[in-house]
């Protein structure tokens, strides 16, 4: 029944993987890394683990995002490789 | 009714498909940030729907509302860091 | 990112939206048992509240709210509450955790006590990550040194 929705959430989530690796700069990095976080809250939540599904939301894409660009602003923007 | 639900989410996945776009190519910072905040409302409508289609949205309507003031809190922080390296 | 800046509509913002946020969070810790959520989570979300005050106010200006000796009691308190339950337990001639010892204290039956106890073992832990999330948010974003001790620590090396 809700096939579908998870092949389309599937190839999201690769999307933003591979475009937060691919990405050079550091701080947008970071902010992909918080949608790729919310793609997998909604997985989660298609899975039917709502307390996962809540974690994950609240302390990675919410948290955890917040401690990545404050941890950017300590170093270099632009990534050395 | 499960049908017309199905395909009302598989558009919203299309319009995020589409702003995604931004989000990978956008040249800058600045049109990631905004692309990322719109993909952010979209998915929040797209959680709701899967809990029509589970027929329990109150437990759905939950991670919707922590999920809406979170965005806006990283969004906050993100302006922040972009108006001090000015 | 905690330093002084002049934006109205954020504080204006910030101003309408924390007072909700932190209600939010204590309904998460509340209803953990029913709807998903829990001690974690709400901890979580009333640790974010504080943080954008944080940002929105810049440090100098919300000192007042969030002291930094304050967060250490909160986190001390909270796994006290947390093992403090378990060791009332343990002093009731039960097992470590076994709610069902506090049927004694609070004359209810065992259901309710256990009920209670959870609640009691969820609050302890809220209060703790809250404290600790906002106290790494200090840690990360100014490097160890807080905006007011820098020129403390200078007119110490100088007069040294």
């Amino acid at each position: 029944m809700t096939v579908p929705i998870d092949l389309v959430l599937q190839i999201f989530i690769i999307v933003c993987a591979v475009a937060s690796i691919v990405v050079k700069d550091l701080l947008s990095a970071a902010m992909i890394l918080g949608a790729y976080s919310f793609f997998m809250c909604i997985m989660w939540a298609q899975m039917g683990a709502v307390d996962v599904a809540f974690t994950e939301a609240s302390v990675s894409a919410g948290i955890g995002t917040i401690l990545f660009v404050a941890a950017v602003m300590k170093t270099t923007r632009r990534s050395k490789d | 009714m499960q049908t017309f639900f199905l395909a009302v989410a598989l558009g919203i996945c299309f319009l995020v498909f589409l702003v995604l776009y931004r989000v990978v190519y956008g040249p800058g910072v600045f049109n990631r940030v905004a692309a990322i905040s719109a993909v952010g409302t979209k998915t929040l409508i797209i959680l709701l729907i899967v809990g029509f289609l589970y027929q329990r949205v109150d437990m759905f309507v939950d991670i919707s509302i922590v999920y809406a003031l979170l965005n806006f809190i990283g969004c906050v922080a993100v302006a922040k860091y972009l108006e001090m390296e000015r | 990112m905690i330093y002084r800046g002049e934006d109205i509509i954020i504080r204006t913002i910030s101003r309408m939206l924390i007072p909700f946020i932190q209600l939010y969070g204590l309904y998460v810790i509340m209803h953990g048992h029913y709807s998903p959520g829990g001690g974690f989570q709400g901890g979580v979300i009333l640790g974010a509240s504080l943080i954008l005050l944080l940002l929105a106010y810049g440090y100098q200006d919300a000192k007042s709210r969030v002291p930094e000796k304050l967060l250490t009691v909160f986190s001390g308190v909270g796994v006290f509450i947390y093992a403090g339950t378990g060791f009332l337990c343990l002093v009731l001639l039960g097992n470590f955790l076994d709610y069902a010892m506090l049927a004694k204290i609070l004359h209810t039956d065992a259901a309710h006590a256990r009920s209670l106890g959870i609640l009691s073992v969820e609050i302890g832990v809220g209060m703790a990550v809250m404290a600790v999330m906002v106290s790494i948010f200090l840690d990360i974003s100014t490097g160890g040194v807080l905006p007011g001790e820098e020129e403390e620590k200078q007119k110490t090396a100088e007069e040294a």
